[in-house]
């Protein structure tokens, strides 16, 4: 994702060099403001940041460490990378979201001279998740150059992008009281409902809608048909939702009818999430045979 | 591949964020376990006259490791020889966290002003 251009190399080869790398370092920053403004302006992500435990912020921004480098190994294929080149580009998302989100929080007036080192740190650790996933997408996806055309992804390298779409999407709205109120006033039918519309609407989008090119599964692994890479990456994001339920303290004290229904309306907003993501990696990208 | 003067500083600017930020999470974590303790303090110099009453500035700050909400106190002054009393709401205090706010009476009060918690909730 951050890097070098090989074909930096005609007159002036070394300020070419900085000149582009100035410019991917600005798209990934401009990349993390997109996705992490919306959070930045959420009360409820500030008061998380205070409230949760020292050892949950740690777990997510490490949840957050490993999808970001999940994604970059699988998006970030304009150029061959070794494996501690990609720690190492990962450390610089994931840095250059935690500065984003503190200079944020500064603008902000949401951490200033009053505020706790608890408090700043636990706000800046919420905050530079959405934004270290923003630059990532940023640097692999919209750099304008390189291409897909030729590669072809797995079925678990779309589930690795496709939780990372999932966690970008619930993180949204995770935090909110509106996920306890949606929780609490569902009835069995309609999470029923719920559960059935999410499949359909996933499915539909990655396989039927053709977004920027079709996107067919060949149906060789028993993962690659459209119904299993759907259900499969349901399961991932209610796996993902759960995660975030519990990282917020939904579940504490909650009824397992009510944590049922939270995790299936969160799921539901994962699901796209996951499904967006993976249309964004594609796939195979030419007619199927099966 | 080698990393151009920007990349190393980006690199660097990242290992040192993710390190203070991690480093304060732990250190903040695992130096003390105190519950909850919001506690005033009151700045009687800088009391003045306001439009509606006298307003009595203060800095309201949480002494413990754990972040409350709905923090609710009152404070109680002498005023003209009669009780009279303030109440201020502190939507959410972090740890070590100082709110600036400000009580109100009807008049300057005679003498001082005594503050006591009424309540917070837990979030």
């Amino acid at each position: 994702m951050i890097g070098t251009r090989a074909d930096a190399s005609l007159t002036q080869p070394m300020d070419d060099e900085l000149a582009q790398s100035l410019r991917d370092f600005t798209r990934a920053a401009g990349g993390g403001l997109v996705i992490g403004l919306p959070l930045l302006y959420t009360m409820e992500v500030w008061t998380q940041g205070f409230i949760l435990p020292w050892w949950k912020l740690l777990l997510l921004l490490g949840v957050a460490y490993a999808i970001v480098f999940g994604y970059n190994s699988v998006a970030g294929f304009r150029r061959e990378r070794s494996y501690g080149q990609l720690v190492v580009d990962s450390i610089s998302t994931v840095g250059l979201g935690i500065v984003i989100a503190f200079v944020a929080l500064l603008a902000l007036g949401q951490i200033d001279a009053g505020s706790s080192l608890r408090d700043a740190a636990g706000k800046v650790a919420l905050e530079a998740i959405p934004i270290a996933f923003g630059a990532s997408v940023a640097s692999t996806q919209l750099s304008g150059e390189g291409s897909d055309r030729g590669h072809r992804t797995g079925p678990f390298e779309r589930l690795v992008v496709g939780a990372g779409g999932a966690l970008l999407f619930a993180l949204n709205v995770a935090p909110t009281e509106e996920i306890v109120v949606l929780g609490s006033s569902a009835s069995p039918p309609l999470l029923l409902t719920v559960v059935g519309a999410t499949l359909l609407v996933t499915l539909a989008l990655v396989f039927f809608a053709d977004f920027g090119g079709r996107r067919r599964a060949r149906g060789e692994g028993i993962l690659e048909h459209p119904w299993s890479e759907t259900v499969t990456s349901y399961a991932v994001s209610v796996g993902i939702s759960l995660l975030l339920l519990w990282s917020f303290g939904r579940t504490d004290g909650a009824s397992v009818s009510a944590l049922l229904a939270m995790t299936v309306m969160l799921a539901a907003v994962a699901s796209v999430g996951a499904a967006v993501a993976r249309l964004l990696i594609g796939g195979e990208h030419e007619k199927g045979e099966g | 591949m080698k990393r151009n003067a920007i990349e190393w500083v980006v690199l660097g600017v990242s290992v040192a964020g993710i390190v203070v930020l991690v480093g304060a999470l732990i250190i903040e974590g695992l130096g003390g376990q105190r519950p909850a303790d919001p506690e005033v303090e009151v700045h009687t110099a800088e009391a003045r006259q306001g439009a509606q009453g006298w307003i009595v500035p203060v800095t309201v700050r949480n002494g413990g490791d754990e972040a409350v909400e709905a923090v609710i106190f009152e404070a109680h002054a002498t005023v003209d020889g009669n009780s009279d009393a303030s109440q201020l709401e502190v939507d959410f205090l972090p740890a070590g966290t100082s709110v600036e706010a400000a009580f109100a009476f009807t008049a300057q009060p005679a003498g001082e002003v005594t503050v006591r918690l009424v309540s917070y909730r837990v979030p």
